[in-house]
């Protein structure tokens, strides 16, 4: 029970305009039966429907603000609750089983109150006839009930369902908060930046850290870059030796052309003067690059990575179109250097 | 907290909380039992969501011998908790929970440590203000919960129709449940005229649960309203239910007036009938059997035929028939689950046409328990 203890909510730091937003609305009490919240994992979707549980049932508020400490908020923060009904996907989808469960407790009154909050996380995982099968509920709930649907996209969930609730988008989480929180998890600063400069999804993140994914890569494009922007050939050569053992899927091969990109950037960045970059820990190689080349040179680049992810779209070859593009960057840096 | 009691009384009270209590449930200290030691008390909880029972063991209960040391709560696993309550060696037992809800069970010669839960996380019953107290003969309201039950409905599709409906107009207690197939609706006189805020819906599986508790040492229960739950009370137990949201379809309309054929029987002749007939029925592929009634000749004849396997023919035995011949054909479960629930009694029958629904009432007592069972049209 220790780790319970730990458990907060953090829906206040993460989105406080939404928070803000709902507080308005249960004290004006237009609270709607159905929200749709949408955004990336980590972004605080369940912690926003959680906060609002616990505005409503908290027993001991502090101003507007539930207390977190009282034992309805513990247990609302624990997911012991009896009145706030959670479900996540039980594997790959939400079960038949869950949805029967979830429609029993939709017609049935409170167990300690009237009130009711329903939470149903990643709720596109609800197969056509599960959701249909909820709609009913959804649309004129019995009693005091407010249905949370969690959701990445709002256009992965049925049309039907959409247009029963209301919809509120998250907004991404600041980039110095994610670079903070990663930090916090040993991550070195340097690959935190880079990582939130791929992508703001929580889960996301945690699948390029595994396994070092991200290291390697950095190492690799960073090897790689350098040759390549020296006008040396041989750069076509580690596209085979040390990119493609990274590409294991269509997710890592659309980062690799991200953290690709990014390196153009940079450059473009430097060369304009402008302090933040990405490649932090090769700013002094970068700004030297930058400095001996010219703008027409460097929008070159760009021009050269930019079309690669739609080509990978269309179905292209990875390590093609890596290598047709490795051949174009020698070919812009052919004169640098002698 | 720490107390000392005697096994037997303990294990009684243990097994009736432990009826609610269920090892399958979404939130992990419902799978336990919540022990709370007030001064002169102790108080045994357990719960699914779906019901809640609660029972209490005064110190004033001379075969409990309860003698309580220091006050307090725990929630314990109940699968295991009772399993060891029931297999430790001495007739009484002792138990203490000390810092970390870590919990010593102590009797005779063996000691039991094991890991609870904080009890502040268990759900929080309702307390029902008792504007409406209704009390009833424990008995006869048992009898009411089996008799309407039968026609609960089991399909998900409209939870509104998977609870029993509870009315109460000037002293007269009706309960109704339907599946929309058939309908089943008993009223219950009450001493004298009561207001019910509003009428409740009870989920029929709570309240089959509650019939089981109620054995025949039970004399009155009484039945108490709040806004989400409703609690019945009986000897030192409370058992609480939650109620199911929702308007419940108006059944007042639904049961005929008049009728144009009678017949009167005795329950268990049709029930032998309607048996025999649905062992082929239940072979086919339709579950129908036909019962024709020729009115002249003072005669009925029960027949299921199931091409696939046969068919069958008998005359049941009748006591009158008056009224119009006919031919009307139903579904022969929801005539047995009907006869079933009359027991020995004379029964009368009566039907309007093939195509509508025909209604059983017990031939001494018409007004107050009534089954009606809709035809099926086989043409």
């Amino acid at each position: 029970m220790e780790d319970l203890k730990n458990l907060t909510n953090q829906a206040v730091e993460k989105q406080p305009e939404i928070v803000k937003r709902f507080n308005e609305m249960i004290d004006s009490q237009h609270l709607s039966h159905a929200y749709l919240l949408t955004g990336a994992g980590g972004i605080g979707k369940k912690d926003v429907a959680q906060w609002v549980a616990m505005r409503l049932f908290c027993i001991d508020l502090q101003g507007s603000m539930p207390c977190g400490e009282c034992e309805e908020c513990t247990r609302i923060i624990s997911g012991q609750h009896p009145d706030v009904v959670e479900i996540a996907p039980d594997g790959q989808s939400i079960k038949v089983e869950q949805v029967r469960f979830l429609k029993a407790e939709f017609s049935k009154s409170g167990v300690e109150g009237a009130r009711k909050v329903f939470i149903i996380e990643q709720a596109n995982k609800m197969t056509t006839s599960a959701a249909n099968s909820l709609l009913k509920f959804i649309e004129e709930p019995s009693g005091e009930v407010t249905a949370f649907l969690l959701a990445e996209n709002r256009s992965l969930m049925l049309p039907t369902i959409v247009s029963r609730t209301e919809i509120i988008e998250l907004k991404p989480l600041p980039k110095d908060r994610l670079i903070k929180e990663l930090t916090e998890q040993n991550i070195a600063e340097t690959d935190a930046r880079i990582l939130t400069r791929l992508t703001n999804d929580t889960s996301e993140i945690q699948t390029l850290v595994d396994n070092n994914w991200i290291l390697d890569a950095h190492k690799a494009l960073e090897k790689w870059f350098i040759t390549a922007t020296t006008g040396d050939i041989t750069a076509f050569v580690d596209v085979q030796t040390r990119v493609m053992a990274l590409a294991k899927d269509r997710f890592y091969q659309e980062k690799i052309l991200d953290l690709m990109m990014l390196y153009a950037m940079d450059l473009l960045e430097l060369k304009f003067d402008q302090e933040t970059i990405t490649y932090e820990a090769n700013r002094r190689q970068l700004q030297e690059l930058a400095d001996q080349t010219n703008v027409r040179q460097l929008l070159a680049v760009a021009d050269v990575l930019l079309p690669l992810k739609h080509q990978l779209s269309q179905n292209l070859n990875f390590q093609s179109v890596v290598e047709k593009a490795t051949i174009k960057i020698c070919n812009i840096f052919k004169m640098r250097g002698r | 907290m720490k107390f000392t009691i005697a096994r037997n009384t303990f294990i009684k009270k243990l097994n009736a909380v432990q009826r609610a209590i269920s090892s399958k449930t979404t939130i992990p200290i419902l799978t336990g039992l919540k022990i709370e030691a007030e001064e002169d008390r102790l108080i045994l909880t357990g719960s699914n969501t779906d019901i809640s029972i609660e029972t209490t063991i005064s110190t004033n209960d001379e075969e409990a011998h309860l003698n309580i040391e220091s006050t307090g709560a725990v929630v314990l696993t109940a699968r295991f908790f009772g399993d060891i309550v029931k297999k430790l060696p001495d007739n009484t037992m002792l138990l203490e929970v000390k810092d970390g809800f870590q919990t010593t069970i102590t009797s005779g010669a063996s000691e039991f440590k094991i890991n609870g839960l904080d009890a502040n996380n268990f759900p929080h019953l309702p307390e029902v203000d008792s504007q409406t107290t209704i009390t009833l003969k424990a008995d006869v309201f048992s009898e009411m919960i089996n008799e309407t039950v039968i026609a609960v409905s089991n399909q998900e599709s409209r939870p509104i129709l998977t609870g029993i409906h509870f009315t109460i107009e000037g002293n007269k207690l009706s309960a109704v449940a339907t599946d929309s197939h058939r309908l089943s609706q008993r009223v219950i006189n009450l001493p004298e005229p009561i207001k019910m805020p509003e009428d409740i819906i009870i989920p029929g599986k709570s309240l089959l649960e509650l019939s089981r508790m109620l054995d025949d040492e039970i004399d009155t229960i009484t039945l108490q309203i709040s806004e989400n739950q409703a609690l019945f009370t009986f000897d030192e137990t409370l058992f609480y239910s939650r109620l199911l949201e929702g308007l419940y379809p108006d059944t007042s309309r639904l049961i005929p007036k008049e009728s144009s054929t009678e017949m009167e029987f005795e329950a268990p002749e049709l029930l032998a009938s309607i048996e025999r007939a649905s062992l082929l029925s239940h072979a086919g592929r339709n579950n129908v059997v036909k019962l024709t009634i020729n009115a002249a000749n003072k005669q009925a004849i029960i027949s299921g035929d199931s091409p696939e396997v046969g068919n069958v023919e008998e005359e049941v035995v009748t006591k009158d028939i008056v009224g119009e011949d006919l031919e009307i054909s139903f579904n022969p479960d929801y005539l047995k689950d009907a006869l079933r629930s009359f027991g020995h009694t004379s029964i009368k029958m009566a039907f309007t046409s093939a195509l509508r629904p025909f209604t059983l009432v017990p031939t001494e007592d018409q007004e107050n328990f009534i089954q009606l069972i809709t035809p099926v049209r086989t043409f």
